[in-house]
C-alpha cells in the first residue's frame, strides 16, 4: 500500500525578513510500494504550498512558471522508506507583513503525492512577517520625505487617468482532468478517466476593462475557410461577452468583460484540431458543426463535461432542455466555466475577483 | 448462430516526429454467420474507443470524449462485413516523445472486444 507522508518545518528564524524565511518539505515513503512523485514540479512553491495571513485569508501565490518536459509527468519512483527534501525559499511577497502567517504543504494530484479527493497535506507551520518595505528604520529627514512620497503616491493612484492603465498578460498552460461514472448502461463507454491541458493566452486590461482570452488552434484535415469561419462565428457567440469579473478596484468598477477569441494559425498553436466528418473529441472537430464544437471549446478554456458524474457530481443525462453549454452545447455557458480564467486573471493582477453575469452590476 | 466480433487496428506509421502525425484505423468485423448490431460512435471516437499505454503501462489519458447523442446511430452488420474509423489524429498534441501501446477496446458489446496492442513511438522520425 503506498502511502507518503509529509512533513513541513521552518529551517531559519520565523522572524526573518520574508525573502530569507526557508522552509523544508520531508516527504517519506512509508508504505511498501514504490510512489511515483514528481520532485521538479514539487519545487515549485506556487503548485504546492497554502499560506493564509492573520485574518485566516488566503494568500495566493504567484503562476508557477511554464512546466519543462521534465517537470511533466509522473516524477519517479520514491522506494518505501525512501525519502526527500524539498526546501522553499524566496516565495513570500516581501509586501504582505505584518504579521502572523502559516504555511503547509498540499499536493492534490498524483504527480504530487496526493489527489484531489486524498491530498497530501502537511501541518500548518507558522511564521511572522516584520513590517515590509518602504518603512526603512525611522530617521527624522528621511522619514518625512518617504512619507511625503508616500502620500503623493497614494493621492495620485485614486485618480483614474493616472492608475487605471495597467495590462497584464500570461499564458495558461494547465492539466485537467476528470473522471466520468455511472454512465447507464447502454452509455458505459464513456465511464473512464480523460486528460487534456488547457491553454491560452490570457490579456487582462484596464483601458479598455476587458479579459481577453485567445487560443490558438492549428486546424488540419478537409475544411474550407467558410467552416473555418462558421466554427470563429459560433464559439465566440457562444462565449464571448456573458461574463464578467468584478473586482474592489477603482478601476473597471463594471466589471471586466470576458471576451473568447479563437485564432486559426499555422504555428505557435495552443492546440491542435482535426477537421473531419463528426465531432469526437476535443481534438476532432466536424468540418460542418458549429454545435457541439462550442462544448470541446469549453474543455479548452478548463470547463469540464456536465452529463453523467463528473469528479463525484451527478449531473443526469447528457443534453438536458436546461442543461448548460457543457451539458447542453445548444444552450449558454455558466460563470463556473469560467473559473479558471477568473483564476488565472486574479492571480495575474492581484486582484480578488468574482465572475457575474454581464447585465448585473458588480 | 454465432456472432464473433473482431477487433483490429493499423496505423501508416509506426514512428513519427510529431504526435499527430501517426494516422490509424480501427476496424470492427462480423467473422461469425449472423448479424450483429455496432454503434459506430463507440469506435469513432479516439477518447472511446483507444487505449493507450506508455512505456511504464501508465494509461495516456485522451480528451474527453464527444457528448453523447440522442439518436440512434446503430448500424447492423452482417457476416463477413467491417465497420472501419479512420483517427487523423488520436494522440494528443502535448503527448510527450516515447514509446506506446495502443489498443481498440469496443465496449458495445457485454465483454468488450479488444484488438493486439500496436507499438508506436513519438519523438522521432520514421
Amino acid at each position: 500500500m503506498p502511502v507518503l507522508e509529509i512533513k513541513l518545518s521552518v529551517s531559519s528564524d520565523r522572524k526573518r525578513a520574508p525573502e530569507e524565511l526557508v522552509f523544508d518539505a520531508s516527504i517519506v515513503n512509508s508504505g511498501d510500494e514504490p510512489v511515483r512523485f514528481n520532485r521538479l514540479q514539487a519545487e515549485h512553491p506556487s503548485l504546492v504550498l497554502e499560506i493564509e495571513g492573520p485574518s485566516g485569508t488566503r494568500i495566493l501565490l504567484p503562476p508557477p512558471s511554464p512546466p519543462t518536459e521534465a517537470e511533466m509527468g509522473f516524477g519517479e519512483p520514491l522506494l518505501p522508506g525512501e525519502s526527500l527534501v524539498l526546501r522553499y525559499q524566496g516565495f513570500v511577497d516581501p509586501f504582505l507583513g505584518p504579521g502572523r502567517f502559516r504555511v503547509r504543504y498540499v499536493g492534490r494530484v498524483p504527480a504530487l503525492g496526493g489527489t484531489p479527493e486524498d491530498p497530501l497535506i502537511s501541518d500548518w507551520v507558522d511564521f511572522e512577517l516584520p513590517l515590509p518595505l518602504p518603512f526603512p528604520k525611522r530617521k527624522p529627514w528621511p522619514t518625512l520625505w518617504w512619507e511625503l512620497l508616500w502620500w503623493l503616491r497614494r493621492w495620485l493612484e485614486i485618480f483614474p487617468w493616472w492608475r487605471c492603465r495597467r495590462t497584464w498578460e500570461a499564458e495558461v498552460d494547465e492539466a485537467c482532468t476528470q473522471t466520468i461514472s455511472n454512465a447507464p448502461p447502454e452509455a458505459a463507454a464513456w465511464n473512464g478517466t480523460y486528460g487534456w491541458r488547457t491553454r491560452f493566452r490570457l490579456r487582462v486590461t484596464q483601458r479598455p476593462c476587458e479579459a481577453e482570452v485567445t487560443v490558438r488552434v492549428r486546424v488540419t484535415g478537409a475544411i474550407t475557410s467558410a467552416q473555418l469561419a462558421a466554427w470563429e462565428t459560433a464559439i465566440e457567440a457562444s462565449w464571448n461577452n456573458l461574463f464578467k469579473l468584478c473586482t474592489a478596484s477603482l478601476c473597471c468598477q463594471n466589471g471586466t468583460p470576458i471576451r473568447c477569441d479563437i485564432q486559426f494559425v499555422s504555428t505557435g498553436e495552443h492546440q491542435v484540431v482535426v477537421a473531419g466528418s463528426s465531432t469526437t473529441n476535443m481534438g476532432n472537430w466536424g468540418a460542418t458543426d458549429t454545435a457541439d464544437v462550442d462544448h470541446e471549446f469549453g474543455h479548452m478554456l478548463g470547463a469540464l463535461d456536465e452529463y453523467f458524474t463528473v469528479n463525484g457530481t451527478n449531473w443526469g443525462p447528457g443534453r438536458q432542455p436546461a442543461g448548460a453549454i457543457m451539458n447542453n452545447p445548444a444552450n449558454p455557458p455558466e460563470a463556473r466555466h469560467y473559473e479558471l480564467i477568473r483564476v488565472r486573471a486574479q492571480n495575474l493582477t492581484g486582484l480578488a475577483s468574482t465572475t457575474t453575469a454581464a447585465a448585473d452590476p458588480c | 448462430m454465432l456472432t464473433v466480433l473482431h477487433a483490429f487496428l493499423t496505423a501508416d506509421r509506426r514512428r513519427a516526429a510529431r504526435p499527430e502525425e501517426i494516422r490509424a484505423v480501427a476496424e470492427l468485423r462480423n467473422a461469425g454467420d449472423t448479424p450483429t448490431e455496432i454503434d459506430p460512435v463507440l469506435i469513432s471516437s479516439p477518447s472511446l474507443a483507444l487505449e493507450i499505454t506508455d512505456d511504464d503501462g501508465r494509461p495516456l489519458l485522451l480528451p474527453p470524449p464527444p457528448l453523447p447523442s440522442e439518436q440512434d446511430s446503430r448500424v447492423i452488420l452482417g457476416p463477413g462485413e467491417s465497420y472501419r474509423a479512420t483517427y487523423r489524429s488520436f494522440l494528443p498534441a502535448w503527448t510527450n516523445r516515447g514509446t506506446y501501446s495502443v489498443r481498440i477496446r469496443y465496449r458495445g458489446t457485454a465483454d468488450p472486444v479488444t484488438s493486439d496492442w500496436l507499438t508506436i513511438a513519438v519523438g522521432e522520425d520514421q
